[in-house]
């Protein structure tokens, strides 16, 4: 099973609380501590998603790469942000609680608009596409994708937090590390 | 008859120019076997299993004619939307435990692999469709809104109920327990919209401007686009609801459809369809 489907499955709703989802959603289990280290030095009101971007390559702890498909989807990434969202998948209803939540960042695993490099070409006259665009416009969201190089880290992200919501890590066979032999989303055929 | 005298009489009866390519290089007709071998039996099926091919043996049938590739993969030609990865090797197919296998089965039996895809599809009668539907219990005239069995998809208006009862409906028939579905159970829902296979977005947005259902049924979907994509639509209030019953539960009622369809003019070797199986069961968290 790819881990990433893993992860969504241990984060549906239907097998496991609502409020626990939410809780894990919110706090994107592993993902988060890194941010919040990361946003420390912060002065509240400036900080732009940009700077959010700029401070994960420093901490990723793998070379950044291209092509990749960990960028910005969608808003204006220089506009200051109250609050960061981690998500496998930013739907509709993860932007909307989002903006309930106050958090104006949303950082996805997954696409935004349905595939894989998020092309959009032939989704102008969808009224979905529209619908939703205009949603993050009119509530100043940002989306930003991180796949490609959060499963490049080691330990891989997907994989850490896997383990962690499983309880495996007890389970680790000394001198492997887990990880995906294809860590690009934008090779055909690859999971993602 | 023989494996090619088959082929031929199937090219006469389709009633299409045959196609005989195809994007992802697996053409329709024989993949395995030698076309000069006499044909004792034939078997219309989803998929060639080795289970599938156990069960043609035991009936002594040596030619099974199936929808999906014997070696699980469609070919590096595929279009990307297919999601498919390259063709097996040869290398590959002759190392791995799993084809290796197969393919001694395959050649111990002497069996006949055929496949036959694209020139079914092209008939402009689509076996595919017109087999879920019966299968379905949709095909009586009052339900009909827009049929149209020369496309992949058609519309129909059962009486309103809910998504739940709708989806209980559908496996009941279908036989299944895997269905799986997105949106609200409570939702009333009377218009249908159905197709077989994979689904990708473009068919799903197509689908949904001409037709405006309530639900849309088919097989399956690629789980980070047409998934996310209808659950948008279920939020926005676009949709209602998405019923994905499993590739393989979508395409089996054609290929008895396609049984149903030899006979027509094959009536020297018996011919029956085997169904592949759900290959899936699901877990109930307690």
């Amino acid at each position: 099973m790819d881990c990433t489907e893993g992860v969504k499955m241990a984060m549906d709703k239907d097998t496991i609380s609502r409020r626990r989802f939410c809780q894990l959603a919110a706090s994107g289990i592993v993902l988060a501590p890194t941010l919040v280290r990361a946003l420390q030095q912060s002065s509240p009101g400036r900080l732009t998603a940009r700077e959010v971007v700029r401070r994960i390559r420093q901490q990723v702890g793998v070379p950044w790469r291209t092509p990749t498909a960990d960028d910005f989807k969608a808003g204006d990434p220089d506009a200051p942000i109250r609050g960061i969202t981690t998500t496998f998948m930013s739907t509709f209803e993860v932007l909307q609680r989002s903006v309930s939540a106050g958090n104006n960042f949303v950082i996805t695993h997954e696409p935004t608009f349905w595939n894989a490099t998020d092309i959009i070409s032939d989704l102008k006259d969808d009224p979905l596409y529209q619908q939703k665009l205009k949603y993050i416009e009119d509530n100043k969201l940002v989306v930003w994708r991180f796949h490609d190089h959060w499963h490049a880290r080691r330990p891989d992200g997907i994989f850490a937090g896997w383990n962690r919501v499983m309880g495996w890590d007890k389970y680790t066979v000394a001198g492997t590390t887990p990880s995906r032999t294809n860590t690009s989303s934008l090779k055909s055929g690859s999971k993602t | 008859m023989t494996g090619q005298e088959l082929i031929e009489r199937i090219q006469k009866n389709v009633g299409v120019p045959w196609q005989s390519q195809r994007p992802d290089g697996f053409p329709d007709g024989i993949h395995i076997g030698k076309p000069e071998t006499a044909v004792t039996g034939i078997v219309t099926t989803y998929a060639a299993t080795v289970d599938v091919m156990r069960h043609a043996v035991a009936s002594g049938k040596n030619t099974i004619i199936c929808r999906e590739t014997p070696f699980y993969s469609r070919g590096e030609r595929a279009p990307i939307a297919y999601r498919n990865a390259p063709a097996p090797s040869k290398e590959l197919t002759d190392k791995d435990p799993v084809c290796s296998f197969k393919q001694e089965f395959i050649s111990q039996n002497n069996l006949l692999i055929i496949r036959f895809v694209d020139n079914w599809d092209a008939r402009n009668n689509s076996g595919q469709l017109r087999g879920l539907v019966r299968a379905l219990g949709w095909d009586h005239p009052s339900q009909n809104r827009n049929v149209d069995y020369a496309t992949s998809a058609a519309v129909f208006q059962v009486q309103a109920t809910s998504l739940a009862n709708l989806a209980r409906n559908i496996s009941q028939k279908l036989k299944i327990r895997g269905a799986r579905v997105i949106g609200n159970p409570q939702s009333s829902v009377g218009a249908i919209a159905i197709t077989h296979g994979l689904i990708l977005v473009s068919e799903v947005e197509r689908m949904l401007r001409e037709f405006r259902p309530d639900v849309l049924v088919a097989g399956d979907a690629v789980e980070w686009e047409v998934v996310p994509y209808f659950q948008d639509l279920v939020t926005a209030g676009r949709a209602r609801g998405l019923v994905l019953v499993g590739n393989e539960a979508s395409e089996e009622p054609g290929m008895s459809e396609m049984a149903t369809w030899l006979k027509t003019f094959i009536t020297e070797v018996p011919v029956e369809w085997i169904s592949a199986g759900e290959p899936f069961w699901t877990v109930r968290r307690a």
